[in-house]
């Protein structure tokens, strides 16, 4: 599903280059659970966001089911990320002025589904993740893992093949975040493929693979055995 | 999809109120601007296009080309009406208009009122409504009323059948009101009392019945469908030519047709009966609305690209929930839309509760119909205005990546964006700067106009004009009834004396007598004034030289006093021995007096002669133009401390003396005000639009200055900490804005300064613009603008420091 071939990403300060990625090379397939992990500033979100499409890289390439992302035109590639793509951020980003019901809704409303069809989607996502009693209110009548429950269920709604997920229990008592990464497997036991940063180890194990990037390189790469780090 | 943009939109609306209700103020304001004056241009250009032949309806004018002079009239002679009606199939229909000043009685007292006159096919060629009883203006005996004149003497009853007599060609006489009609006000052809032009016809001698150089009244024709005034001009130029050989050579005596619906509005005419509006007033009008609307657009701009900030994370999300550019731009769209609908609510309100002032302040008589056009025309007008507003802001929103705007990190063409925002605010200010100045200027004008000493004591002079009978014969009367009126006079404490003239101060314009000079042929002229011995000491016009007229007034006949312009421009080295130019040889100067504005100050002074047999003159002169009629006018200096009791005495002396001519008074102050009424009406729309746009542009000033210590709340919680008090931070802050509305200064100034001597041009005797206009206009722009942002230095600076650094 996702190629990355010797992917470099830098910024110029100056007549310096400040190197954030370097070099990386690496395949994800369909149905994988994938964690990156790593030091502050390794590059984990800049790696998350040049997949997730938000940012590109300055050299290498990067293939998306099979499509040449980098050599492509904005419009596809934002058709790309709008067909395939779902984020969840670390800080929830709920959009403030609406509701529950509204913020999942999102999505669909710039995928032109059907009202009908819409209600029963968005529905469907309040009553799996147990808000439906919520709807109705506005982000900041909710508690921290209340809104990051709404922050997954948008980012799934249109029900893209790949979630990328950037630190989404940081801001979480543990108690929450258990909460969201059983949902992450649940979801990834439904097939999706899933793609997140954390520094939670604990959270890794939830996942197939880990990559840990230091300074801008892949450092390591291997698979999760299967319980062997729950419960440390 | 929209509702989702319109619910987002209304609450974000909602959530930042302070700038939600500085938009609607600001829209609204130059939303309700716009509608009153649109209801003003509508209602101008609505003129005469009720009656169903308007198209084909045209008043005949007549260009007369004498001697490289034209004489140019929209008023006729009666003969060419009735000839080209006869003698042409193309006009269809014809009617004489005309209107003289009558008494009117019809309980006991006698009032002046203007009776027009017009024939048969009158209601053929206009559609006038009839609203009660039937007349075709066949029967010499009956009278057709307005509405409103019949409301005015009859009240509710009805007056159809009633009598009323009107004193018509020196005889008393009994008229039936036959019908009443209703007078539209946006008719240029309009009547109180209409008789059948046969009474009038009556009156005129059979030398004025075939005239083709007098002029009496205005000439209506119907001309064929599709048949333009151009074509009726071409067609008919011929038959004009040998009609009037005799007079003139073929093309000296032009007849043409003016299309009815172009009457109000054209100003290249001469006015006739209909009275004709001046035709910038809409578009300065329109002008003053425009710059209200940007100045409010321009606040939309402002204030959304400055919380840029603050909408971009929201912005970021639904960019990456899929949003594409275009989606993002339209919900900015719909937001702006959803604006300005809003404003125009608030628009049509305010435009409802102001309309009675907007009426009373520009004199006139408007009405606000809630039609579907109305509405549909009211949003259309709201969307364009806000797609216009949204165009920037939504372009610089939509423009961020994902990234940028999620994180907030937009800082990078802030440089460009603070550009922006300054030319736009800058823009606000010169455009307040360039109305002050213009408001202060036209007030300045307007008191000079009403302060400037004219050279002559206008002070509770009243005048009252004789009435009915052949102006020689008036002149003559008018001296002898003066005579007794002085004996009486000297009895009565209030009013002090009288004096008799053709003309008296505050007129349209005294009469100009032409000649042509013997050697060169140069045309030339001069004003005149017939007067009696104590015209020049009434009024307290200055003698230089010579003396007043003698009064035993026979052996003063042929003398003249001439005003010192006249003087000059004759080149006169002893005007005492001298004698008048040109053919008035006979008649001698015995003096000189001071230069006096007989005119209003557009025009200049020109050379004046006052005549004591103002008749011998015009008998003499080959060429005569008034414009204010020469009937002689009684005036009466009154004691301006009991003014009520002088006229009480002035007018039972009158009654008891002329009984039946109406005491029909005026005062010379009052006419004198009148000649500005068109200057204070202008400057009532600057003011009022000055006044307007200060206050929307502060608005915007109150919200970006917001906006800007919002952003730096951190900043201003750290130096109260060290100790600043309110005003090193209102020093702070206002900074930016003082270096800006220096800018708009240096801009406006020259502007403001070229548009108003454009203005001024239009008087023969204006103010030279002083710099401390300048001066003040930028003060008070500085001082609204302090309080603007001093306003939200307080509102901020009094917060708890300790509790804004911890919100951060
Ligand atoms: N816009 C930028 N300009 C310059 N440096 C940046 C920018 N964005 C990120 N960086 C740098 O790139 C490095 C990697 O950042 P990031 O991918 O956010 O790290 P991580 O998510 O692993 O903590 C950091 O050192 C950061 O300072
Ligand atoms: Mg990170």
């Amino acid at each position: 599903m996702i190629a990355l071939k010797n992917i470099e990403k830098y910024y110029t300060n100056g007549f310096q280059k400040t190197w954030v990625l370097r070099d990386i090379t690496t395949n994800i397939a369909q149905g994988e659970f994938v964690t990156i992990m790593g030091p502050s500033g390794a590059g984990k979100s800049t790696l998350l966001n040049i997949i997730g499409m938000l940012d590109s890289g300055d050299k290498g390439e990067y293939h998306f089911l099979d499509e040449p992302v980098m050599k492509l035109r904005e419009k596809r590639r934002h058709e790309l990320h709008k067909s395939y793509m779902g984020f969840v951020f670390q800080a929830y980003h709920l959009i403030d002025e609406l509701t529950v019901y509204e913020n999942i809704e999102t999505p669909l409303l710039y995928r032109k589904v059907k009202r009908s069809e819409r209600q029963s989607m968005v529905a469907e996502m309040l009553d799996r993740f147990g808000i439906v009693a919520k709807k109705d209110l506005f982000p900041h009548q909710l508690s921290g893992g209340q809104q990051q429950l709404v922050g997954v269920a948008r980012a799934i709604v249109a029900r893209p093949k790949l979630l990328l997920a950037d630190e989404p229990t940081g801001n979480l008592h543990s108690a929450q975040g258990e909460i969201i990464m059983d949902l992450f497997k649940e979801l990834h036991d439904e097939g999706m493929t899933i793609l997140q940063v954390t520094h939670s180890e604990k959270n890794a194990s939830y996942g197939t693979r880990i990559l840990e990037i230091e300074d801008g390189f892949i450092r390591e790469d291997y698979p999760v055995r299967q319980g062997g780090l729950i419960g440390h | 999809m929209i509702t989702n943009y319109l619910k987002t939109a209304w609450r974000s609306l909602i959530k930042d109120r302070k700038y939600s209700i500085i938009n609607f103020l600001g829209l609204g304001i130059g939303i309700a601007a716009s509608i009153l004056i649109m209801l003003y241009v509508i209602h101008e250009r609505s003129f005469d296009q009720f009656h169903s032949k308007s198209d084909q309806i045209h008043r005949m004018w007549v260009k007369e080309h004498v001697e490289g002079d034209v004489f140019f009239n929209t008023v006729t002679p009666l003969i060419m009406g009735s000839e080209a009606r006869s003698n042409f199939a193309e006009v269809e229909y014809m009617t004489r208009f005309v209107t003289t000043n009558n008494l009117v009685k019809i309980d006991v007292d006698p009032q002046s009122e203007t009776i027009a006159y017009a024939e048969p096919e009158f209601f053929t060629i206009f559609d006038f409504q009839i609203i009660n009883g039937q007349s075709d203006l066949t029967e010499p005996g009956e009278v057709i009323l307005s509405e409103d004149i019949a409301g005015k003497y009859f009240g509710p009853s009805d007056p159809i059948g009633k009598t009323i007599s009107i004193l018509v060609n020196n005889e008393w006489r009994d008229f039936q009101v036959a019908a009443t009609a209703s007078v539209s006000s946006n008719s240029s052809v309009r009547f109180d009392f209409l008789l059948p032009f046969e009474i009038y016809w009556q009156g005129v001698s059979a030398g004025g019945r075939s005239c083709w150089t007098c002029v009496f009244g205005e000439t209506y024709v119907l001309l064929q469908p599709d048949l333009d005034g151009f074509a009726m001009q071409e067609r008919s130029k011929q038959f004009f030519d040998e009609r009037v050989s005799e007079i003139y050579e073929a093309g000296k005596y032009v007849v043409g047709y003016q299309p009815l619906t172009d009457i109000h509005l054209n100003n290249e005419f001469p006015v006739g009966i209909a009275a004709v509006s001046d035709s910038r007033y809409p578009y300065i009008l329109g002008g003053i609305a425009l710059l209200i609307l940007v100045l409010a657009a321009i606040n939309y701009i402002t204030l959304a690209i400055g919380r840029t900030l603050s909408r971009s994370k929201e912005v970021g999300i639904r960019k990456v929930a899929g949003a594409g550019r275009m989606q993002i731009m339209l919900q900015y769209w719909s937001e702006a839309v959803l604006t300005t609908i809003m404003a125009s609510v608030i628009g049509l309100l305010i435009a409802v509760l102001v309309l009675p002032s907007f009426n009373a302040l520009f004199d006139l008589t408007l009405s606000l119909n809630y039609s579907f056009s109305l509405v549909a025309s009211l949003i259309l007008f709201a969307i364009v205005l806000g797609v216009l507003s949204a165009i920037y802001p939504s372009l610089v929103l939509s423009g961020f990546t994902p990234l940028q705007a999620i994180s907030g990190k937009i800082g990078v063409n802030a440089a460009s964006k603070h550009r922006i925002l300054n030319t736009l605010v800058g823009a606000q200010f010169v455009i307040s700067i360039v109305l002050i100045v213009a408001t202060l200027i036209m007030k300045n004008q307007i008191d000079y106009l009403q302060n400037t000493d004219l050279g002559f004591n206008q002070e509770a002079t009243l005048v009252v004009s004789s009435q009915g009978g052949s102006i020689p014969e008036l002149i003559e009367k008018s001296k002898s009834q003066a005579e007794i009126f002085r004996s009486e006079i000297a009895a009565m404490p209030h009013v002090q004396s009288v004096t008799v003239s053709n003309h008296s101060f505050g007129t349209p314009g005294w009469m100009r007598l032409g000649y042509n000079e013997e050697e060169s042929g140069v045309f030339r002229n001069f004003m005149m004034n017939g007067i009696d011995d104590y015209f020049l000491e009434l009024f307290d016009i200055d003698i230089l030289e010579g003396r007043n007229f003698f009064s035993d007034g026979e052996s003063d006949r042929n003398a003249v006093i001439v005003n010192r312009h006249f003087v000059d421009e004759y080149e006169i080295e002893e005007p005492l021995s001298a004698t008048l130019p040109g053919p008035f040889r006979e008649y001698r100067i015995v003096g000189v007096v001071e230069d006096f504005h007989y005119e209003s100050l557009h025009e200049a002074i020109a050379p004046l002669v006052l005549a004591k047999d103002p008749m011998g003159l015009l008998r003499t002169t080959p060429d005569l133009v008034f414009n204010d009629s020469p009937l002689p006018k009684f005036n009466f200096r009154l004691d301006a401390n009991h003014l009520l009791s002088a006229v009480q005495s002035v007018k039972s002396l009158w009654s008891q003396h002329m009984p039946d001519q109406p005491f029909d008074f005026r005062f010379v102050e009052d006419d004198l005000a009148q000649m500005y009424v068109s200057e204070m009406r202008l400057s009532r729309m600057v003011i009022t639009g000055a006044g307007l746009a200060i206050f929307i542009a502060c608005l915007g000033l109150y919200g970006i200055t917001g906006i800007s210590m919002n952003r730096r709340k951190k900043e201003i919680g750290i130096r109260k900490v060290l100790g600043a008090t309110l005003v090193n931070l209102l020093a702070l802050f206002s900074k930016d804005f003082l270096k800006l509305i220096s800018i708009a200064f240096l801009i406006a100034a020259p502007l403001a300064w070229w548009l108003m001597r454009q203005w001024l041009q239009d008087f023969a005797y204006s103010i030279s613009i002083s710099s401390w206009v300048f001066v003040m206009a930028a003060v008070f722009a500085l001082l609204v603008a302090l309080i603007a942002i001093g306003l939200q230095t307080v509102f901020h600076g009094l917060r708890n420091p300790v509790l804004t650094l911890r919100e951060e």
